[in-house]
């Protein structure tokens, strides 16, 4: 058994020593600040891209790291999409991505197993373009769908069992939404667009695993914009105390049967970001 | 009233560059929505205006394209850069392939401006890790442009209280059936369907053309109801995709080309293939013909 940690560190410094701590074989993170990376690394990690990142596309970042000698690691290349020529010809190491701010790839092999493609997913909130009528910093759907683009590549089977990819982090979605359209809360009050990125991880043969209730604490007071009877499980809290589930795990339908997934979210477990971490153990 | 066509040009393969933007020109419209167009060859465009097009860029031949053809509208290009940059400028747009889309702002001379968005959908082949028997796929990049173009489609105000809409055309070559029924299992329909679904979202309607405006094609297309209302706009010239040797525009079969506006601007628009075979024109894409009329 291999055990994974999904985490949005909130540019935070303290997560990292609460991940030491842990006894994880992989990190899926998101949000890295940039300058907070422990330089150097414990022994026995490794990340993704170094840690190293370009400062003045982002302050965060996603990556994927190595936490233990139970995995091989091996890191896919970002290249930006635009650039790949026609015939479409890219290296083993490469995959084509539409915003590297927004997800980290890798082959994780774990010892005596078969590999896996790990994705580490940021639905960043992005601007409405400035000629436009509308909220700004409102919609995080079209970098989810970039994502989804990006990952897509390796399901090349109509059979979701022919895959193993494990997709997780913070998608910045409700699952369940259930606003009217236009009715004038949050966003555009659209929730196709907020249901969209689940629909269609569903049509590529991504099971969904939350994680849902038992797998983790509601919070107590459900967002009105998400339907009644919800599972979902509080992920991330404001300053104000308010939880919504933001963090989300997927994986290949087939390969999802051996995965279990669970929210750290107890208030004594849930860590020093904002978003708690979610433990993914594939058996 | 203003005319738009929206076509793919096949780089102008068959007939030349020359004919192919002579026939455009000869369309008669004020903008045209290009794909895979290719560069005139001088003096074929006088008159016509661009926008912010680099021919000499390798990656990007064969580009989409606003092009301005008449002085009844005014054309403000949007330079593309990349997904990645932070603060987007009034004159820019952020795109994942500026290979994939081009997007303007068009005023015509007596009614309202509005977005203009070319759209090319490639195909994408797999990793050279990944197993299985898709080689081929459009719809990664067909979601890349409906994030793309999303950015115009804000349709409150800034209060988020009142609903003002938006005034977006999207048009061009989605590579791809509408209402496919079969190729990929239910999960393929499914993928499919969720690109209308994610456009009708945005609030932004379908406008086909569907038949009847457009010539039906003499069989049913494969992967699609026999009551499919879809006119073909493409015919396969190597029958490498139908694996038919289809050689001219009378056996098309497919429609590949498709348009879209915002809901309410919808209504003062039609759409229609130019797809009869006297008409169908020099590339392996018949033109669609826009014609808003406010």
């Amino acid at each position: 058994m291999i055990t994974v940690v999904n985490w949005n560190m909130g540019k935070r410094h303290e997560p990292w020593r609460d991940l030491l701590a842990m006894d994880a074989d992989i990190a899926l993170l998101q949000e890295i600040g940039i300058g907070q990376v422990p330089d150097p690394l414990p022994d026995g990690w490794e990340i993704g891209g170094n840690g190293h990142w370009a400062a003045d596309l982002s302050d965060r970042w996603p990556a994927i790291v190595k936490l233990s000698n139970n995995v091989d690691v091996e890191w896919f290349d970002p290249v930006p999409v635009a650039t790949v020529n026609r015939e479409w010809n890219i290296e083993d190491t490469e995959v084509p991505i539409s915003d590297a701010r927004t997800i980290a790839i890798a082959r994780v092999k774990p010892q005596g197993g078969e590999p896996f493609i790990a994705v580490s997913m940021y639905a960043r909130w992005l601007d409405y373009h400035p000629l436009t009528h509308g909220t700004s910093k409102c919609i995080s759907d079209n970098s989810m769908h970039r994502i989804i683009s990006d990952f897509s590549i390796f399901i090349r089977h109509h059979d979701p069992s022919a895959h193993r990819i494990l997709l997780a982090g913070d998608m910045n979605a409700f699952y369940g939404a259930i606003y009217e359209r236009g009715n004038g809360k949050k966003g555009d009050g659209k929730p196709y667009r907020e249901t969209s990125a689940f629909d269609r991880l569903g049509s590529l043969g991504m099971a969904f695993l939350g994680p849902q209730y038992p797998n983790g604490r509601q919070s107590e007071r459900v967002d009105d914009s998400i339907a009644a009877g919800t599972k979902n499980v509080a992920t991330y809290r404001t300053t104000r105390g308010k939880e919504n589930q933001l963090d989300y795990v997927f994986a290949s339908r087939g390969f999802h049967e051996s995965i279990r997934t669970c929210a750290l979210n107890g208030i004594d477990e849930w860590g020093s970001s904002d978003h708690c971490r979610i433990l993914i153990e594939i058996d | 009233m203003i005319t738009v066509v929206s076509w793919n040009m096949d780089g102008g393969n068959r007939h030349g560059r020359d004919q192919t933007w002579r026939v455009l020109q000869e369309t008669g419209a004020d903008v045209a929505l290009l794909q895979d167009a290719a560069e005139p060859l001088p003096g074929i465009a006088d008159g016509v205006a661009l926008g912010p097009t680099s021919w000499d860029d390798p990656v990007r031949q064969r580009p989409p394209m606003v092009v301005k053809l008449s002085d009844r509208v005014e054309v403000e290009w949007f330079t593309p850069v990349t997904a990645e940059t932070s603060e987007i400028g009034a004159a820019e747009i952020a795109v994942s392939d500026r290979r994939t889309i081009a997007a303007a702002r068009v005023t015509p001379a007596d009614s309202a401006p509005f977005i203009a968005v070319s759209m090319y959908a490639r195909n994408v082949r797999k990793h050279p890790l990944a197993r299985g028997s898709i080689s081929v796929y459009p719809d990664a990049s067909m979601h890349r442009i409906v994030s793309d173009l999303s950015a115009f489609t804000a349709s409150l105000d800034r209060s988020g209280s009142r609903h003002v809409g938006h005034r977006v055309l999207a048009a061009g070559d989605m590579n791809t059936l509408y209402g496919l029924t079969s190729g990929g299992g239910r999960e393929g329909e499914r993928r499919n369907r969720i690109i209308w679904d994610r456009m009708a979202a945005l609030d932004l309607e379908f406008l086909g053309p569907q038949y009847p405006n457009g010539r039906l094609s003499a069989e049913t297309p494969k992967g699609v109801s026999v009551n499919t209302r879809n006119v073909p706009t493409h015919y396969d010239r190597d029958g490498a995709a139908s694996g038919v040797n289809v050689k001219t525009p009378l056996d098309a079969q497919r429609q590949l080309d498709y348009v879209f506006a915002s809901r309410g601007f919808h209504e003062s628009i039609r759409a229609r293939a130019l797809n009869g075979v006297e008409e169908w024109g020099p590339s392996d894409h018949c033109r669609i013909l826009i014609v808003i009329d406010e």
